[in-house]
């Protein structure tokens, strides 16, 4: 239904009502069509224009949620372009799509920020940016967020709420827009206590989710949090994060639905590597009504060592690793751990390929930015795809009209 | 209650230097019960004070005084005619106290013995635990009576973060349980988990500047005074 509806468009000249969300979305699903749909592609666009809420959970909350998003609009917000970013056009067109991530130097040395995106680019649909990762202080997100698109590459700009307030958060999405950022990854942020600067005053005026409402009301209402008009509002793609693995679990998927009502558009998942509560975890969200609403990216971070899996399963709150897999990298010798590793990923990327309500993944080979071509090209996923270029239209037109 | 603790006493040392004649106050409200600033242990710091100077030969003349509390100028009356004799005053009250006999006494230094550290209960006898931000527009009635401004180390609204550990611990500290896991919990033993399933907005903060109260009955009476 929503293919013939596009299709019937198609005829509308490009320029004259000059909506560019509704151009992207019409040559989207044009490059679909035209690229041979397959199965799958049909399969999960369709999926995506289900109406319907389903299921039920055992609080009393379900009503809350189905009646919150048993809206009929709710579709239809998803067929035109929010931000007209690269990422949100890959997701919408039905492409599994991939982001990685890149840690900004830590100092002012742009050629470790250039020599990492090289690794990345063609690689990945856009890239996360980190955000004084682990409360060390980097080069800030938005600088290398703009470094990384004179690149050539498309940024996922993360933004934490333990070092600003909101003056400073909507001052920062401006200026991030202004140069051509068009995502967002909202965050709370690893507690002060974990850095370099321990004794800082955590902000945290507002929290994630928070955020998200700010950001989404000032892209689709064009105000600040204060209530002010902006002057052209920053049309970002909504982004946050999810732990399916943080206790309590059964309270895990309520918070991903309160980050849906605020407005996110797509979640990346911790680092996943508990298969079988991932797997409860997005049967939940299903039965919720949530990956409909949402492009949920399950997060993916190589094993680089036994030390760093220990690591991982020892040390870091919210991860849960299985002995199992501790066990198979223990079973191979020391230097081929490293392979050993980038194997599991890949098989766990397929798992997510197949996986009813995963739309990608979100690649994070932390300080392994070299190894990401290998890890993207074993696991299948490339050429990636290149909407823009495919749809053969012209490129200053398009972002023209982005503009409005 | 508000819960402070006493300073070290080399820092105290230090704010006293150059004072010859020293009023040590004591106070009889919440710095009494927390056991940091009543009368005993007033007795206790010149005590302390004496035996570290005689240390080194020197002697300094203190005076210990404690009255009913700090923070209220009726209390004063009896100890007004005393300060001029001094010249400094140390305080064992909390930094509202400090405060008040600073400005009731503007001619004479005033000095803080204690570090007021938070408002809170007792675990139990000399052991206390923190408990509320003073935030201004509590939100307990919707989250099972435990507050995420004080408990949450993110002060988190709309919690719990990523970071709570498989047994329900903060990811802070592993000693400290997390706030909302807390609050899960309870609300679900309540079954009114849906107070916590919409998205709570952000909230004007109000201790951003200083505040004060006139309660209902005595508003009239403190307009004619202005």
């Amino acid at each position: 239904m929503e293919i013939l509806f596009s299709i019937t468009l198609i005829s509308i000249p490009v320029g004259r009502r000059n909506t560019a969300a509704i151009t992207v979305h019409i040559r989207s699903i044009f490059i679909t069509l035209d690229a041979g749909m397959t199965k799958e592609v049909i399969s999960r666009r369709v999926f995506f224009s289900r109406t319907e809420t389903s299921g039920c959970c055992k609080y009393d909350t379900s009503c809350f949620w189905a009646n919150h998003f048993n809206q009929p609009a709710g579709h239809g917000e998803k067929s035109l372009m929010k931000s007209g970013s690269n990422l949100e056009a890959v997701l919408k067109s039905g492409h599994f799509a991939i982001t990685g991530e890149l840690g900004p130097p830590r100092g002012t040395d742009v050629q470790v920020v250039k020599k990492k995106a090289a690794f990345l680019k063609g690689m990945v649909d856009a890239v996360n940016i980190t955000d004084n990762q682990t409360a060390v202080v980097r080069m800030s997100s938005w600088a290398t967020s703009i470094l990384v698109v004179q690149e050539g590459l498309e940024p996922n700009f993360q933004m934490v709420c333990r070092d600003r307030n909101r003056l400073a958060m909507q001052a920062d999405i401006l200026g991030a827009y202004a140069h051509g950022i068009k995502n967002m990854l909202c965050l709370s942020g690893d507690h002060q206590s974990f850095g370099d600067h321990p004794n800082t005053k955590g902000v945290f005026d507002i929290d994630s989710i928070q955020l998200i409402s700010m950001v989404k009301t000032m892209r689709d209402e064009g105000r600040f949090l204060g209530g002010d008009e902006i002057d052209g509002p920053p049309k970002m793609f909504i982004g946050a994060a999810a732990n399916p693995f943080g206790e309590p679990f059964e309270w895990r998927v309520h918070r991903l639905a309160k980050k849906v009502a605020a407005g996110a558009d797509f979640i990346q998942t911790q680092c996943i590597y508990n298969m079988d509560r991932f797997r409860q975890w997005i049967k939940m969200a299903e039965d919720m009504g949530l990956t409909d609403k949402v492009y949920i990216m399950a997060g993916v971070t190589p094993f680089k060592s036994l030390p760093m899996a220990k690591y991982m399963k020892n040390k870091v709150p919210g991860m849960d690793v299985p002995d199992h897999l501790i066990k198979r990298l223990k079973g191979v010798e020391k230097k081929k751990r490293a392979a050993e590793g980038i194997k599991i990923a890949c098989e766990q990327i397929q798992e997510f390929k197949e996986m009813k309500g995963v739309a990608g993944v979100h690649l994070m080979a932390i300080e392994w930015e070299h190894k990401v071509p290998q890890i993207v090209e074993q696991a299948g996923l490339l050429p990636r795809p290149n909407i823009k270029s495919d749809a053969g239209g012209d490129t200053s037109e398009e972002s023209e009209e982005e503009e409005d | 209650m508000i819960i402070a603790e006493r300073k070290p006493l080399e820092e105290i040392l230090g704010l006293i230097d150059g004072f010859d004649r020293i009023l040590a106050i004591g106070c009889g409200g919440c710095t009494s019960i927390c056991l940091a600033g009543g009368q005993r242990e007033v007795m206790e710091l010149s005590g302390e004070i004496r035996s570290k100077l005689a240390e080194s030969g020197k002697k300094k003349d203190i005076f210990e005084y404690t009255i009913e509390r700090q923070c209220n100028a009726n209390f004063f009356v009896e100890m007004d005619h005393m300060v001029k004799d001094y010249d400094a005053v140390l305080s064992m009250a909390c930094g509202a106290g400090v405060q008040f006999v600073a400005d009731r006494y503007p001619y004479v230094p005033i000095l803080p013995a204690l570090n007021t550290t938070f408002v809170g209960v007792d675990k139990d006898v000399g052991w206390y635990e923190e408990s509320c931000r003073t935030c201004g527009d509590c939100v307990l009635g919707e989250t099972g009576g435990i507050c995420p401004v004080t408990r949450c180390a993110k002060s988190l609204f709309n919690g719990p973060c990523g970071g709570t550990r498989s047994d329900g611990t903060c990811e802070v500290d592993p000693n400290i349980p997390c706030a909302w896991y807390e609050i899960f919990k309870r609300l679900k033993g309540q079954n009114r988990l849906e107070l916590i399933t919409k998205v709570r907005p952000a909230r004007e903060w109000r201790n951003q500047t200083r505040r004060t109260v006139v309660q209902e009955p005595y508003r009239d009476r403190y307009e004619k005074v202005k």
